[in-house]
């Protein structure tokens, strides 16, 4: 499971994004999807911004900065700097 | 090869082995790494032959010839459903965040807005997903093992089918050239008489026609 789903407002997120196909993809295919939109939002830098813009204040202070923030600005894998 | 193009050749070796291993992860643990690593290879010499620097830095314009040979190779594959499928969902959504433009941060822009935003992204995302993904075994319907796995691919591409027919004619003859008879879009750039990379745009334009649609779908189901 890609990391960006242990927060509950991202995945929240992606679920919803992901509802009108969940009857034309199977189980194994709807874990990938999933982590193919979370990994949209580590390598995308227009996606990354988008998610930096909209995630609700309270709860980047109260839970997810330090984990958000550091994987969005500062990636793992230097490669994924080539992401875009 | 020239010393200059040489001199960077070396400086993305690393990338390469980076994206060998990134590129595992998203596909999965049983594609060989030897086979990445041929793929990822063609991509670096193709892309010494095109890179510009005045266009695009080095890691940005390499990682993604890279990421994006490998995934053209599997998207050709015929054997292993899963990859083929998986690589062409994956370069779907790479080349919409290649077309995608940025949302500019306005002054006033509130947090629903932002969300909606957001969302937006994800939505033309988890469409361009799900094309690739589904469209890429309509080629291989009639190879499924059982019966069962056969109705249900069949249905699968028939409703996918149905929704893409709904489109506008320029978007539909993308989305059917490109995911179900496999062309490139520089073969569809020049039979539509188009540039690639308006070509490039229409196709994320038609993605998210198509995102709309299978909402609206779901909205008429639930």
């Amino acid at each position: 499971m890609h990391v960006l789903l242990q927060d509950p407002w991202i995945k929240a997120r992606i679920d919803a994004a992901l509802t009108p196909y969940q009857q034309l993809v199977s189980p194994d295919d709807l874990e990938f999807l999933r982590d193919e939109l979370a990994e949209v939002l580590v390598r995308d830098e227009r996606a990354a911004r988008a998610l930096r813009r909209a995630r609700p204040r309270e709860d980047v202070q109260s839970s997810g900065e330090a984990f958000v923030g550091k994987d969005l600005d500062q990636p793992r894998r230097p490669g994924r700097a080539g992401g875009q | 090869m020239n010393p200059g193009s040489e001199r960077i050749y070396r400086q993305q070796l690393d990338l390469l082995e980076e994206i060998v291993q990134w590129m595992r992860q998203r596909l999965g643990r049983f594609v060989p790494l030897e086979d990445l690593r041929a793929h990822a290879h063609d991509g670096l010499l193709e892309a010494l032959q095109t890179y510009d620097p005045a266009r695009s830095s080095a890691p940005v314009y390499f990682g993604r010839k890279m990421r994006w040979a490998i995934l053209d190779a599997y998207r050709r594959e015929r054997r292993m459903h899963q990859l083929r499928s998986r690589a062409s969902a994956i370069l779907a959504s790479e080349r919409l965040s290649f077309a995608d433009e940025d949302v500019p941060d306005e002054p006033g822009t509130t947090e629903e807005e932002h969300v909606a935003a957001l969302d937006a992204k994800l939505d033309k995302h988890a469409a361009g997903l799900v094309i690739g993904l589904l469209a890429s075994r309509s080629g291989l319907l009639g190879t499924e093992t059982t019966p069962e796995e056969h109705s249900v691919w069949v249905e699968r591409n028939r409703t996918i089918r149905t929704i893409i027919e709904t489109l506008p004619e320029r978007e539909r003859q993308i989305l059917v050239r490109h995911y179900f008879d496999g062309d490139d879009f520089e073969v569809i750039a020049k039979e539509l008489g188009i540039s690639k990379s308006w070509t490039s745009r229409l196709h994320a334009q038609a993605i998210e026609t198509l995102g709309k649609a299978f909402r609206e779908r779901h909205k008429g189901e639930s």
